[in-house]
């Protein structure tokens, strides 16, 4: 398969076997490789791909049974979330083959939450309650963690969310993981709202928001800030301005 | 990065032991050499110990592929600073690119003289590689970000038919995929743009209907936000388009709102 894959990659950049390995990997092990009656190392098939400006996730579009990335899988699930979707969060916990058992774990608790069921079984507890404990915050425990804010007692999401704020601000973390932080941030803003904490709880998430690149990734995270600040600030009409701009037409 | 670190990273990641990731295709002593890089793994096996374990192909070569092709990187970092309008960067970026790197480079060129409002010479040879034919598009497999860039190269009459293409071809669009939605709305903004400041408004309004229909994703509420300050100063609803570039001054867009037509000037 791979072989044959190769070869038909080769014909279409017109290259004889030679041209195809020349520097790279030798021309009789390729030549087997091609016709599958050898198999060609990773490293070696990496090497010639990139030599060739091909990139390997495209090379191999159609040999993998798990088409979609975790990223893209991690968005439809928040959307879903966030737009209430059990329709749609049910569908992906059936059809969906999750690599990382955690996330198929936070899709049932958000059915569970839409569909009433407030009242946490005690794994579901321990497993929400062991990411107080956290040191790596890495992409996937921050969305782990977004998922899951609302099952929290208020003082322990407050040091949970603070503690994210503070290392992410730190460590110089990727743009997703600052997307993540900066959704976290959003939603602890609401709960804060709803359970009506204290203004320096909401303050502290705001300067948060502030401290964000001035991208146009960031850009509606940034609004989200200036709305809660309005809000502190008991400018009712003003935070309604922000809140006619961004619903639909 | 190695083959083994990256399956120890991922592995980890999905907190699966050593056993579970050989997934009997390989015995569990070997892989555990490859882990630790002592010993090859050929593509067929490591793609049928991915496939019995669900991790995509592509998330686990992404970071091979950016590795080996820095150019795929430095595009990122173009469409990127185009997407934040950051003409700073964008100059830092045409600096450290050689013209050897013929479309790159003049990708940068081009979108710097798209927000500067000036136009570009270009070899024709690079002119015909980025302008792309409704023949080309294949809505399935790509973002939008080169047709998105190239919108000044067209004359207006020849973009229309890609746009109504796009617009006809809706549902096959992949939305769930960032890159896509992003780049999209990217290019709605620099056709509507174009429509409005050449005033064909028919078309200005067709656009309009079009953003309206695709969802309201976290990650395209500033695009949503931009293309609503066209469909005002389209109205001519003055309170609103002040109201958008107002609030996008005091969170700190000032440098987006320089490159949007202003509404009391009318178009140009």
């Amino acid at each position: 398969m791979i072989g044959a894959h190769l070869k038909e990659v080769r014909k279409s950049l017109h290259f004889s076997q030679e041209q195809m390995t020349e520097g790279i990997l030798d021309r009789s092990l390729y030549s087997r490789v091609e016709n599958d009656c050898s198999e060609i190392n990773v490293n070696d098939l990496v090497k010639l791909l990139h030599y060739h400006r091909i990139l390997v996730a495209d090379f191999l579009r159609g040999f993998g049974t798990t088409s979609t990335d975790i990223e893209i899988l991690q968005n439809r699930i928040t959307t879903a979330y966030l737009n209430e979707d059990v329709v749609t969060l049910q569908d992906l916990y059936i059809n969906t083959k999750f690599a990382d058992v955690r996330m198929k774990k936070v899709v049932r608790i958000l059915i569970n939450r839409l569909n009433g069921v407030n009242n946490l079984d005690e794994r579901d507890r321990e497993f929400s309650y062991s990411f107080l404990n956290e040191d790596n915050w890495n992409s996937e425990n921050l969305w782990l963690v977004l998922h899951m804010l609302d099952l929290y007692e208020l003082s322990d999401l407050k040091i949970l969310v603070e503690t994210i704020f503070h290392k992410v601000i730190r460590k110089k973390t990727n743009e997703r993981s600052m997307q993540l932080a900066a959704q976290i941030a959003l939603k602890y803003l609401e709960i804060c709202c709803k359970r009506q904490t204290k203004n320096s709880e909401i303050k502290n998430a705001i300067a948060f928001l502030q401290k964000l690149p001035k991208t146009t990734n960031f850009a509606i995270h940034r609004i989200a800030a200036e709305y809660y600040n309005r809000l502190v600030n008991h400018d009712q009409e003003g935070a309604d301005k922000i809140a006619n701009l961004l619903v639909r037409n | 990065m190695t083959i083994g670190q990256q399956l120890k990273k991922t592995r980890l990641l999905f907190g699966l032991t050593q056993e579970e990731m050989s997934a009997g295709i390989v015995s569990e002593s070997f892989y555990s050499r490859v882990e630790r890089d002592k010993n090859a793994i050929t593509i067929n096996k490591l793609i049928a110990m991915l496939n019995a374990n669900n991790i995509s192909l592509n998330d686990f070569f992404k970071t091979f592929d950016n590795e080996g092709m820095p150019e795929l990187k430095r595009q990122r970092q173009i469409y990127s600073a185009f997407n934040d309008r950051d003409l700073d960067q964008l100059h830092q970026i045409e600096k450290t690119l050689s013209s050897k790197n013929d479309v790159l480079y003049f990708k940068t060129k081009l979108i710097i003289a798209t927000l500067e409002h000036r136009s570009i010479k270009m070899p024709d040879s690079i002119r015909k590689q980025l302008k792309t034919n409704l023949i080309d598009l294949d809505l399935k497999e790509q973002d939008f970000w080169d047709l998105a860039i190239s919108v000044p190269l067209y004359q207006f009459s020849e973009f229309t038919p890609l746009m109504s293409y796009i617009i006809a071809h809706f549902s096959k669009l992949d939305l769930d995929n960032p890159q896509v939605v992003i780049s999209l709305m990217n290019l709605l903004i620099g056709y509507l743009d174009r429509a409005y400041r050449e005033k064909h408004l028919a078309e200005a309004k067709k656009t309009l209907n079009f953003a309206n229909k695709i969802p309201n994703d976290f990650e395209i509420m500033f695009h949503k936000l931009i293309i609503k300050y066209y469909s005002a100063l389209i109205d001519k609803n003055l309170e609103m388009s002040k109201g958008i570039t107002d609030l996008l001054q005091i969170c700190g867009y000032q440098r987006y709102i320089d490159m949007l037509p202003q509404a009391n000037r009318g178009s140009k």
